[in-house]
């Protein structure tokens, strides 16, 4: 006698029905990880992976119904946001769907900026975690290492990511839009996590020679600094300065904003009418959003990159569509395979 | 060969056939689905070039027709400055490396070719000779309403792109724009450029009017002309002491082209 296939269930809210604002709402402080996987734990799920990036907040967990509402109980746990804010924006996808939907994801098709690389990377991080901690089993594994092939398969024989699409290539073409050459331009990135790091790398490999990096751990913005031969600054000192820099990227982690919107009101007028541009892209926010209306002081975040990213692509699309039916075939051939190896017989 | 020449005057259909390259090059770049890249950006640019070169040798036939400069009447000063401003932005490019929108010029281009055509080359121009001041003194006012042309399409492009990055706009028209810090940067050239040729235009006019009949200059056009002299100068003065940038700069250089497109109509007027 063969056991009943086993069922797969994930839990995803994303940017598409949550705006920035929201999202910040439901965003995994540190400690987050651990409060969700102990509750799984506690909970009898014996799979679960949690995936927790600026744009989605996301868990996969092998189980039926019952494992969907202990998963949605651990990610209330893990965010501490209010169930009615995670409910209305918290979409159950069951079984082949959620496979499908994680091989899109995984490829970058589900993300808001279509195409981009680095959520490949931030799964890959995810997974690593959950199987540390002993949290992923046979089904998950082979669902998300046919995942991690299905992405790299996507990237390379379609043309989803025509262009580089990436956080820091888009943010470095929207500074090449108010200051044509970052040759002569002084950045200042804060933070230097994953996105810091792409930051300075793609205003770097695009021509900036005047970037500073600050952090709260100053070692980290020291460190980060010398590999492109860049300053380094404490946070306390480039916010003190921050008027003295033409492009601020933001993409440290906060939990309320680095610079509010009198400090922002006060650089833009001691700029004497030189244009600033600021990039936010930090969930939370790390700049209010109140300086619209500024004269020469433009805030761009997470949203605006989308949007100038997503501006060509009407070119991506019919590669969107072609890709999206080769990784349903593939998500189709990895989920019976899953369900085949997790059965005792096989 | 002036005789021969004066038998073949340039004709409507020769400016129109002129206006179409300029009207073809300003339809393929705004097509073009992505700013300064793609074939048909690059046919655009293409045909603007050829387009100028073509322009050129009208005009240098022109002027080997009459024996003059072509500046004796309303068409051939519309000429000019359809030459003039297309020849900026392509000097702006090859020099500073700075592409204004290649439609907006060339879209500029064939209007003034259109206005010329239906105007019609005169076909007994002002006699000139003996009269070198004036010839300057038109010919460095053409070279200076050129300028300030081309700085009010730069300063639309700085307020359209402005407005774009302040309202979060980044698709459409506003991706066929330069970045703003270049806009601003070359706007204060071609504005320090302007005030400099139109006063030198206004200085031999002037000389010219001290040597000869005072009735002959017609004052309209002279204080348009001494009007947009002096936006210009203030605008550049303010712009030296760093009380006039960025948006307010650019607005003040629109404001600006408005006496010069008064002083132009008055000028062509008056070459009638």
């Amino acid at each position: 006698m063969s056991e009943r296939p086993r069922n797969l269930v994930a839990l995803s809210a994303t940017h598409r029905t949550a705006g920035l604002d929201e999202r910040a709402a439901f965003t995994v402080p540190a400690g987050g990880a651990e409060v969700f996987y102990a509750a799984a734990r506690e909970a009898g799920l014996a799979e679960a992976v949690l995936l927790a990036t600026c744009n989605r907040l996301e868990a996969y967990a092998v189980g039926d119904e019952a494992a969907a509402l202990h998963v949605r109980s651990a990610l209330l746990k893990a965010t501490g946001a209010p169930a009615a804010v995670l409910d209305q924006h918290l979409k159950p996808v069951p079984g082949l769907e959620a496979v499908e939907h994680l091989f899109s994801v995984v490829s970058g098709l589900e993300s808001q900026m279509v195409g981009e690389v680095e959520i490949a990377g931030q799964v890959k991080d995810a997974y690593a975690d959950a199987l540390a901690r002993g949290m992923t089993g046979p089904v998950l594994n082979r669902v998300f290492q046919r995942a991690f092939q299905a992405g790299a398969w996507a990237r390379t024989n379609t043309g989803i990511s025509q262009g580089q699409v990436s956080l820091g290539n888009v943010a470095v073409e929207l500074a090449m839009r108010v200051f044509g050459s970052l040759a002569d331009a002084r950045v200042l990135v804060l933070g230097t996590g994953d996105v810091g790091r792409q930051v300075v790398q793609a205003l770097v490999s695009r021509g900036a020679s005047q970037v500073s990096v600050a952090s709260r751990t100053f070692e980290n913005a020291r460190a980060l600094a010398e590999e492109f031969s860049g300053s380094s600054l404490t946070l306390a000192d480039a916010l003190r300065q921050a008027h003295a820099h033409d492009v601020i990227v933001g993409c440290a982690t906060v939990e309320r904003a680095l610079l509010d919107a009198v400090t922002l009101r006060e650089i833009a007028g001691r700029r004497d009418g030189r244009p600033l541009l600021l990039v936010d892209l930090g969930v939370p926010r790390n700049f209010a959003s109140g300086v619209q209306g500024l004269d020469g002081t433009y805030l761009c975040d997470l949203d605006d990159l989308a949007r100038v990213s997503n501006a060509n692509l009407k070119a991506r699309l019919a590669e969107v569509d072609r890709a999206r039916v080769a990784l349903a075939e593939k998500a189709a051939r990895a989920w019976g395979a899953a369900n085949h190896q997790a059965s005792p017989e096989a | 060969m002036a005789a021969e020449l004066a038998a073949h005057p340039l004709t409507r259909d020769c400016l129109l056939g002129c206006a179409s390259v300029f009207l073809t090059a300003a339809v393929l770049d705004g097509l073009s689905p992505k700013a300064g890249s793609g074939k048909m950006h690059g046919a655009g640019l293409w045909l603007l070039r050829g387009g100028w070169v073509l322009l050129t040798t009208m005009l240098a036939y022109q002027g080997l027709r009459s024996h003059a400069l072509p500046i004796a009447s309303p068409a051939e000063v519309l000429l000019s400055i359809a030459w003039g401003l297309s020849g900026v932005s392509l000097f702006l490019d090859v020099t500073f490396n700075h592409r204004l929108p290649t439609w907006a010029i060339a879209g500029v281009t064939a209007l003034c070719l259109v206005s010329a055509g239906l105007l019609g080359v005169v076909e007994h121009p002002l006699d000139t000779t003996g009269k070198p001041l004036i010839v300057m003194h038109v010919g460095a006012a053409v070279l200076a309403y050129c300028v300030l042309g081309a700085q009010a399409l730069n300063s639309a492009a700085y307020l359209l792109q402005d407005r774009a990055l302040a309202r979060h706009q980044f698709g459409g028209i506003y991706a066929l724009l330069p970045a703003l810090v270049p806009l601003d940067r070359i706007g204060a050239q071609l504005m320090g450029a302007a005030v400099w040729l139109l006063g030198l235009s206004l200085v031999i006019g002037a000389t010219d009017w001290a040597q000869r009949d005072l009735a002959l200059v017609a004052a309209p056009k002279l204080v348009a002309a001494l009007i947009t002299w002096l936006a210009c100068g203030w605008i550049v003065v303010q712009r030296r002491r760093q009380r006039l940038r960025a948006a307010a700069f650019a607005r003040a250089s629109l404001v600006a082209a408005i006496p010069a497109v008064v002083a132009l109509y008055l000028s062509l007027h008056s070459a009638r």
